[in-house]
């Protein structure tokens, strides 16, 4: 997407984007007239008054499904009450967890997309927490349960009308992934079914041959060709497309505290991941 | 205290007048750029001048986020500027190591990445004169001022939910085919909203809430604008009822 510039002040610039929607957004040294991209949203206090309004006539929800290929986690976002809108839901055939959260961020409900999400997610209390604080106990468990070894990947798809506010949502979540893995995984948000924001990691393998190289495009990777939007313009790295032999001991992530993985998780090596990802790109 | 009481008083101002938080902000330039070299860790100065851009844009933020009850706005505004860097930050680490669109391509100093990829939008850019755009831009600016309106009025006045944006895009397509709403509402200086509701049967409420931002786009697609327009390629989601430019 790209924006034209239509005024500027010194703490803001007034761009319009491509569908004649008008934003204020830092003024990166722009000048009137100039059509640029990669903008940074300022946040509205408006907005969220507004929202709170609506919040007192009715109820907003944001529902999150998580999948978990490699573990995958979808975020599904805002059901707004007033409209009786449907959150869309996307099914996968990995371990698979909705999660619904609340304006603010705290979790109301979550529930198992399938067999694996149900192990993932059993005896799991997610009450009076932040979804950034489930995010983390569901990676824990995950990789405890050997859903997750080093170098797969987490992936977040937020689905919400609100686009500021699934960006803002997505900044959050891959921030904090980021920061509380260590980089350990690869991180992919998608908003509205795009890529959003890729964090890729290459599996630390002892045995890396042709074979298991994986296309730098395409192939059952999930990234699929260039549909990477504006803030990813190369190609991915090569990443292997199988997992580490289970045998070989992975490094121990740098977390800030005792994670208590031990490094070999004892997964077996299958995924379960048939390639189909499912999802209606 | 009677320093506070002045920052308090100004601060009330600039939610309500552009041009008085324009002030306040150079009044504060000193302070946010200290800010952000604090934050930052280095002068302001040095490297790239975007955190800059964006400790302003979060001092901004704090003028209309902020209330009393927040405690002491330079406190306050503080906390804003260092969210908002940090913010920024990761989210350029993220995207760190990715090959800028307008780099040069090794080895071919005189060739960027741009040049050398095919864009179906260079058709538009050999048609796209800045000064041009620019001068219809002061233009469109100008004329929103005959309504009362700034280009500040219809960004914050746009709807964000994408449901709202399509009624609004209704709204300008049942316009278009009816220019006489158009030249109704440039000769009363009044968006014919009963009209448009009936025709479109978007409610008159979503009309209302968002009229400065209609009253933009009613602009937008009157005569003398086509530099304007040519940047909108699809205005509102062509497969959901919207229109090409």
């Amino acid at each position: 997407m790209t924006y034209l510039v239509m005024e500027n002040h010194p703490g803001y610039s007034v761009v319009m984007d491509e569908r004649g929607a008008f934003y204020r957004v830092a003024n990166l040294g722009y000048e009137v007239g100039e059509r640029v991209s990669g903008v940074v949203f300022m946040k509205d206090p408006d907005m969220k008054d507004s929202e709170r309004k609506e919040k007192r006539r009715g109820f907003r929800r944001v529902y999150a499904a998580a999948l978990a290929a490699c573990l995958l986690l979808v975020l599904v976002p805002v059901i707004n009450l007033l409209t009786a809108e449907q959150a869309t839901i996307y099914m996968t055939i990995n371990p698979q967890v909705q999660i619904e959260i609340e304006e603010d961020g705290e979790v109301t409900d979550i529930k198992a997309g399938n067999k694996d999400g149900r192990q993932l997610t059993e005896q799991y209390s997610w009450e009076d927490k932040h979804v950034n604080r489930v995010f983390d106990d569901l990676v824990d468990r995950a990789r405890e349960m050997g859903f997750l070894t080093e170098g797969d990947e987490i992936r977040a798809d937020i689905r919400t009308e609100n686009r500021q506010w699934a960006e803002e949502l997505g900044d959050s979540i891959f921030g904090h992934l980021e920061e509380y893995t260590g980089g350990a995984y690869t991180i992919v948000i998608r908003i509205n079914n795009e890529d959003y924001a890729i964090r890729q990691v290459v599996a630390p393998t002892t045995e890396t041959t042709s074979e298991t190289a994986a296309p730098a495009s395409g192939g059952d990777s999930g990234y699929g060709d260039s549909d990477y939007g504006e803030y990813y313009n190369t190609a991915p790295p090569a990443a292997p497309a199988t997992r580490a032999p289970a045998a070989a001991p992975a490094p121990a992530p740098t977390y800030g505290g005792d994670s208590g993985y031990e490094g070999n998780s004892g997964y077996g090596g299958d995924s379960g991941y048939g390639g189909d990802s499912l999802y209606d790109d | 205290m009677k320093r506070e009481e002045d920052i308090i008083r100004r601060v009330k101002e600039a939610k309500e007048n552009v041009a008085a938080a324009d002030e306040l902000i150079r009044d504060y330039m000193p302070f946010i750029k200290s800010e952000t070299a604090r934050i930052t860790g280095g002068s302001t100065a040095e490297g790239s001048g975007d955190e800059l851009s964006i400790a302003l844009m979060g001092f901004h933020e704090a003028i209309e986020g902020y209330t009393p009850e927040r405690g002491a706005f330079i406190k306050f505004a503080s906390l804003v500027i260092k969210r908002r860097i940090i913010d920024y930050r990761r989210k350029e680490k993220r995207f760190s190591g990715n090959v800028s669109f307008s780099s040069t391509v090794s080895g071919q100093e005189e060739i960027s990445i741009e040049d050398t990829v095919e864009s179906e939008e260079k058709p538009y850019e050999q048609i796209h004169d800045r000064d041009a755009v620019r001068q219809e831009i002061e233009e469109l600016s100008d004329q929103l001022g005959k309504y009362g309106i700034t280009m500040t009025d219809v960004a914050k006045n746009c709807p964000r939910q994408e449901r709202t944006l399509e009624s609004c895009g209704k709204a300008l397509g049942f316009a278009r085919e009816n220019r006489h709403l158009i030249e109704a509402l440039k000769k009363t200086g009044k968006l014919p909203i009963g009209a448009i509701s009936e025709g479109t049967e978007v409610e008159k409420k979503t009309l209302e809430r968002h009229r400065k931002y209609i009253v933009a786009l009613f602009l937008i697609y009157s005569n003398g604008y086509d530099s304007i327009r040519a940047h909108l390629k699809q205005v509102f989601n062509k497969g959901k009822g919207g229109m090409e430019a």
